[in-house]
């Protein structure tokens, strides 16, 4: 479990970084937190032939208002950081929320926001959330610049659609409208362990108590976060009821969710979980958007 | 049998050595031109090997030599068997198929080695895999253990033109009167999964052969120094004493590292002779999942026959047990399952059978329980069913069928691993279950507070299941004990240690007999330059056999200090004090000598010496049990399951044990705690799995699932009870494995219990919430 | 690990049949394929480059054609090996003609993966898998519509493997601008199941014209 020789890039820059980038292409492998991409060298799964650490770019690594009210998020932040900032919790209770369930918080002082989205794991909880939060991504090469959603930006397990040359750089996180409410709920095998089904809720209420917006994602039942259609389809304009949730949850397991089976769980068993996970979900999403979220 | 030292829970004396890191493990070994050692593994289960080309290989830089198992020549042969033959059981059919060091024309199991690289560093080693050839033919693999038994579908040893490594059949009564006496019959297959030991710490080995001296120098995290000195100088054609095996501070042992003969303690030492240079190996956790030993995998078809009034007449159980690839630790895992199968219940007629099958899988040896949870397992789900069958409260047919303190001594007529007839030595196993019932206040759970949660809709279960465990088998173990001119003890004894504080108790022993304070007792364990003579740290025997022999010698040794005082203070024996570290007169203690004077002026250099007379104050002690001490006890753990997800929660474990004499309270208390550790780990957590190709699929703790501090229940409570081992003069039991031995018993009865609507029975031993609710789907559509 | 499905191809037989019978063609279809030659009528062997997230590498097979009945149906087994494992895989190929121009393609087989990969990689595998298969079909469906379209127009094929696909995409540039792998061709690779499932599919197709 050595890895395999490498060439070592450290810019100190964010220019020289895409510079790297740009003349290693398909040979060069950002390393960012390295939580996910150094045990995958050690087993020589990943054979890269240089590395590009951006974990000497301070400038890589903010967490700033933006001028409609949301946050920016450097790509290198720190996990932790994000999970304990204040104007992140005041602004999206659903990234503390979440973040507890990231692995142990070891991992989570040295894994990166941008990392871990750019990493695409299906049972990732930070790719789910930037799709739940309508995130938009950043990505730069050198000489260039373009968005996308996080919805774009994931394609598959472990794919997203990076240039080989090209590094998620910062995730815009657009404000919730006022009485906005969100939830997370997961099971996994044990506390910090991966989740083997979950769904994120975003809810917001019209002054009726009608649902205005909902974006519901199911995690690691399928290759990549799923954005719940249903969900929009039959709660759009309703109040909460036990009755509607239900429909959902049905709807979601069967007709959206797509889970595997595996060493630790069935896909029947994972289908279930979904049932019962977005009943929870919906409901504590739309009574937090209810107390003003 | 408390005293001064002996008995008080006191803190361990090798913690702050461990805690500030200034203790040394495998790793920190380092030997000025030491080179690094990595084995080349087989990915397939089985096949021929028709070619391995490492010509690349010696071309890359870094790299010092390839080996395979032809460049060995004589050298390469299987074995030797680390365990004999089960010959002391009549008609037993055993089919010895020891470890080979490396794979030579066929491979065997999924991570045999295939060659060896010797380079300048570990990584380099590595980089030159990519250069070696290989051609393997694949085999059909052989996985199931009936179709292994069935030959199917290969043979894993073509020689032997079967699959049977061992056919043992024991009987005490005859089961199939009592069958044939029975008002019910109950028969059940269960399955006992797979488990690894996944010690914190991998195994290494460090060999630097001193030319000039002619001697080897070895560092392995072995847990039987001496046997594997021994192998290695024999292999070897040195004296015992050309080698030196030393243990370092070693992060977990849990019985795998017991093994020799393997690649690392087989090959390294000749290449290093060959090559001059010191050599290191340390596994890789990969490694260590393929490659070193794991245990558990039994298919059991048993039977129980009782009498309407639920008392038991007999027990029948056929077992296949799953060997692996070879057979080197012969039948003793599979014979702990036969002697702990009726346990400390009252079976007048039990018969055993094992069909022991070889497969394309990695070998199986003892890890903690070795052998004993499997049997535990199959009588209490044989209990379980038997009292949902006669509408018994499973505390009530256990309490009938427990047998007396009166009836003990018990002669079992089952031999075990020790290969003679196992002996219930003593214990109260009523006490120990009514202790428990009363500690998990029982009769109020079953009648109000389990009523009152079901009708909140709340899913609460208990299991309560009762277990004995052999120890301290013999041969024997051995110490020496001599007070230094430092007036401090130094005490050298040949078993070693891996974290269970072998430092800590031994000092206690022999500072309760030399009135000195344990911290100025030095403990030196697993170093063959020491001592050797002794078999190794196995079936929690430590404190039992290794502390007795310890104790032999400290009685000894406490002689020589009176009868040496007396001649040096002119009083007679009777009228001399011990304690505090010197000897005095009675009454008179300005006419004193510290211990430290004492043993000086008992090794004079000028004079004459009284004939029979030894010098110093030092003596040797062994000790050899006739059979092994049992333990015994009792489990009850409280479970609550959320019906929607099955998630799991253990509300309380409450565990009553009996290990005889207790040495120190807080050491028991952390090997009972471990225990149980792992039992619930092998219960609900870590299953070792191998598709039908043999493939191991849970190499890495992301799929093999350690238990967690946050798995555990809130508190793991300990009930003490002690019924001394007439076996030894401290009347000490081992305890070390007693926590993972009826666990998962304890685990699925309560499981069951708590999704009681559904009548659940689950016929295995490793759960998970998705297992569990198959099971529920299943049995919901039953109607 | 059990391979089973369908496909339907938007087009007839014939054009399908024709389109995988040509290696050249299937080549550039197929992401990451770096070479395919045919050692005899029975085997082929080639070598093919694929990326996954962070996980990527070389690898070579060697593709065996038995149990032919032309032009329904046939048994492929694929074996390939490597530093990082192996994989063995076996599959049935049926193919029927709808009636409506277009072609229904079923597999069923069984993928055999060992080594480190099967080891310490079982998330990977499961979870990619059926992604990689259903982006295998994917692409060999726009390639069989440029074959189509190029066909109708009476111009030359023009058809590069989508660069906008999810993982074709960086090996298809890999496979297109050729290689700067560090690595030599050689057995030294990395096996990912759908790539045998292709060849499969491929070498079925291509074999099961009866050899046309």
């Amino acid at each position: 479990m050595k890895p395999v020789n490498f060439d070592y890039y450290a810019p100190t820059s964010v220019d020289e970084a895409l510079d790297n980038l740009a003349e290693l292409g398909y040979n060069g492998k950002v390393l960012a937190g390295g939580q996910s991409l150094i045990p995958t060298l050690n087993f020589r799964m990943a054979r890269p032939a240089a590395l590009v650490d951006l974990n000497n770019i301070p400038e890589l690594a903010y967490i700033k208002p933006t001028s409609d009210g949301g946050l920016a998020i450097g790509t290198m932040t720190r996990d932790s950081k994000v999970e304990y900032n204040p104007e992140v919790a005041k602004r999206f209770p659903l990234l503390p929320e979440v973040m507890k369930f990231i692995a142990h918080p070891q991992i989570r002082n040295r894994g990166t926001f941008g990392g871990a989205i750019a990493h695409a794991d299906p049972a990732g909880q930070l790719p789910a959330v930037s799709v739940a939060m309508n995130a938009t991504m950043r990505l730069r090469r050198k000489g260039q610049e373009r968005t996308v959603t996080a919805d774009e930006f994931i394609i598959g397990p472990f794919m997203t659609v990076l240039e080989p040359d090209e590094m998620l750089a910062e995730v815009i996180l657009p404000p919730n409208p006022p009485r906005t409410g969100s939830s997370y709920k997961q099971v996994s095998r044990q506390k910090g362990g991966y989740a083997q089904a979950a769904v994120i809720s975003v809810v917001t209420l019209d002054d009726r108590n009608r649902c205005k917006d909902v974006r519901m994602v199911l995690m690691s039942v399928g290759e990549r976060p799923i954005l719940s259609q249903k969900a929009r389809e039959i709660l759009m304009g309703q109040e909460a009821s036990n009755e509607a949730f239900r429909a959902v949850a049905e709807a979601a397991a069967t007709q959206e969710a797509d889970p595997a089976t595996d060493l630790h769980a069935t896909a029947d068993y994972r289908r279930s979980l979904v049932r019962v996970l977005v009943v929870r979900s919906l409901t504590e999403a739309f009574d937090r958007a209810k107390r003003g979220g | 049998m408390t005293g001064k030292v002996f008995g008080q829970p006191i803190p361990r004396l090798e913690d702050q050595f461990l805690l500030t890191g200034t203790a040394k493990f495998i790793d920190d070994i380092e030997i000025p031109g030491m080179v690094h050692a990595a084995f080349l593994r087989s990915d397939y289960a089985h096949a021929r090997i028709k070619k391995i080309d490492y010509s690349a290989a010696l071309k890359r830089p870094g790299v010092i030599a390839v080996y395979t198992a032809e460049d060995f020549g004589d050298y390469w042969r299987p074995g030797p068997l680390q365990v004999p033959p089960p010959t002391a059981i009549k008609g037993s059919q055993f089919n010895a198929r020891p470890l080979v060091p490396i794979a030579k024309d066929k491979v065997r199991f999924s991570g045999e080695p295939l060659a060896v690289v010797i380079a300048e560093s570990r990584y380099i080693a590595e980089d030159a895999f990519d250069d070696i050839i290989v051609d393997l033919e694949p085999l059909p693999a052989v996985v199931d253990l009936e179709e292994a038994w069935e030959n199917k579908p290969a043979l894993v040893h073509d020689d032997l033109g079967t699959n049977m490594a061992a056919l043992v059949k024991q009987e005490r009564g005859n089961y199939e009167e009592a069958r044939a006496k029975a008002d019910v019959v109950i028969s059940r297959k269960i399955l006992v999964n797979r488990n690894a030991a996944a010690a914190m710490e991998n195994r290494g080995f460090v060999v630097n052969w001193d030319e000039r001296e002619q001697e080897m120098t070895v560092w392995a995290t072995t847990q039987a120094p001496i046997p594997l000195r021994n192998t290695i100088a024999a292999r070897l054609g040195l004296f015992e004493n050309q080698v030196r095996v030393i243990t370092p501070f070693i992060g977990g042992g849990f019985g795998p590292k017991i093994m020799t003969s393997q690649a690392d303690d087989v090959l390294l030492p000749w290449i290093a002779m060959k090559l001059k240079r010191p050599i290191k190996w340390i596994e890789d956790r990969r490694e260590n999942f393929l490659a070193t030993t794991s245990e558990r995998d039994q298919v059991h078809y048993a039977e129980i026959a009782l009498t309407k009034d639920g008392v038991i007449l007999g027990v029948k159980d056929v077992f296949y047990h799953n060997t692996g690839a070879y057979d080197p630790y012969g039948m003793t895992v599979p014979l702990n399952t036969q002697t702990h199968t009726i346990s400390n219940y009252r079976v007048p007629s039990f018969y055993t059978e094992i069909r022991m099958v070889f497969t394309n899988q990695m070998v199986v040896t003892p890890v903690r329980g070795a052998g004993r949870p499997e049997g535990v397992f199959v009588m209490e789900r044989l209990m379980d069913a038997a009292a949902r069958e006669l509408n018994m409260d499973p505390a009530e047919i256990r309490l009938k069928n427990l047998l007396e303190p009166n009836e003990l001594p018990l002669r079992t007529g089952i031999i075990g691993q020790d290969f003679v007839e196992g002996v219930l030595d003593s214990g109260n196993y009523k006490a120990n279950l009514q202790k428990l019932m009363e500690m998990v206040e029982y009769e109020k759970f079953r009648k109000e507070i389990q009523p009152a949660l079901r009708a909140q809709g709340k899913h609460v279960g208990m299991g309560i299941v009762c277990f004995t465990e052999g120890t301290a088998v013999g041969p024997y173990e051995g110490a020496r004990v001599t007070i230094g001119g430092n007036g401090k003890v130094s005490v050298a004894t040949g078993i070693s240690t891996q974290g269970q504080g072998h430092f800590t108790v031994f000092a206690q022993i022999v500072a309760e007999q030399l009135g000195v304070k344990a911290e100025d007792v030095n403990v030196v364990t697993g170093d063959t330059a020491h001592f050797h003579w002794g078999a190794g740290t196995f079936a929690s025997r430590g404190a039992a056999v290794a502390g007795t022999a310890i104790y032999n010698a400290a009685v000894k040794v406490r002689e020589k200090i009176f009868a040496t005082a007396s001649k040096w203070l002119e009083v007679p024996p009777e009228q001399i004090e011990l304690g505090d570290g010197k000897v005095w007169v009675k009454g008179k203690p300005e006419q004193f000598i510290t211990l430290g004077d004492l043993a000086f002026r008992a090794n004079p250099t000028r004079g004459v010496i009284e004939p029979g007379v030894e010098p110093g104050l030092e003596a040797t002690g062994y000790y050899g049990p006739p059979y092994g001490a049992t333990g015994a006890g009792a489990v009850a753990m409280i479970v609550e399951i959320d019906p929607e997800t099955m998630e799991l929660k253990i509300k309380r474990f409450v565990i009553v044990h009996d290990c005889g004499t207790v040495i120190n309270p807080l050491l028991l208390e952390g090997q009972v705690e471990g225990g149980v550790s792992m039992g619930i780990g092998n219960a609900f957590y870590e299953k070792m799995v191998y598709d039908e190709n043999g493939q191991l699929l849970t190499a890495s703790f992301m799929d093999y699932l350690m238990p967690q501090a946050t798995d555990m229940p809130p508190k793991i409570e300990i009930g003490h009870l002690t019924t001394t081992s007439p076996l030894n003069p401290l009347g000490i039991k081992g305890v070390g494995e007693a926590g993972a031995i009826p666990t998962p018993s304890a685990f699925v009865q309560a499981v069951e219990d708590a999704l009681f609507e559904y009548q659940l029975e689950i016929p295995e031993s490793n759960l998970s919430p998705s297992k569990i609710f198959e099971y529920v789907q299943k049995a919901s559509k039953k109607g | 690990m059990k391979i089973e499905g369908e496909h339907v191809f938007k087009g007839p037989r014939e054009e399908v049949w024709e389109m995988f019978r040509d290696p050249e063609v299937l080549a550039s279809a197929m992401p990451g394929t770096q070479a395919l030659n045919k050692i005899d009528d029975q085997h082929y062997e080639g070598t093919m480059n694929i990326r996954i997230g962070p996980v990527s590498g070389t690898f070579a097979g060697t593709l065996t054609v038995s149990d032919e009945n032309p032009p329904e149906s046939c048994t492929l087994t694929v074996d390939g090996r490597g530093a990082p494992g192996f994989a063995k895989g076996v599959g049935n190929v049926h193919f029927t003609d709808l009636g409506d121009g277009t072609t229904k393609m079923t597999y069923s087989g069984e993928v055999n993966i060992g080594g480190t990969l099967a080891s310490v990689g079982q998330r990977m595998i499961d979870s990619v898998s059926k992604s990689m298969i259903k982006t295998a079909f994917d692409t060999l469906d726009k390639a069989l519509e440029a074959r189509l379209a190029a066909k109708e127009s009476g111009s030359a094929v023009e058809f590069k493997a989508p660069t906008e696909a999810e993982f074709a995409k960086n090996v298809a540039k890999d496979m297109a601008g050729g290689l700067t792998q560090v690595t030599e061709v050689r057995m030294l690779m990395y096996i990912i199941p759908v790539a045998f499932v292709l060849f499969l599919i491929a070498f079925t197709l291509s074999k099961c014209n009866g050899g046309g």
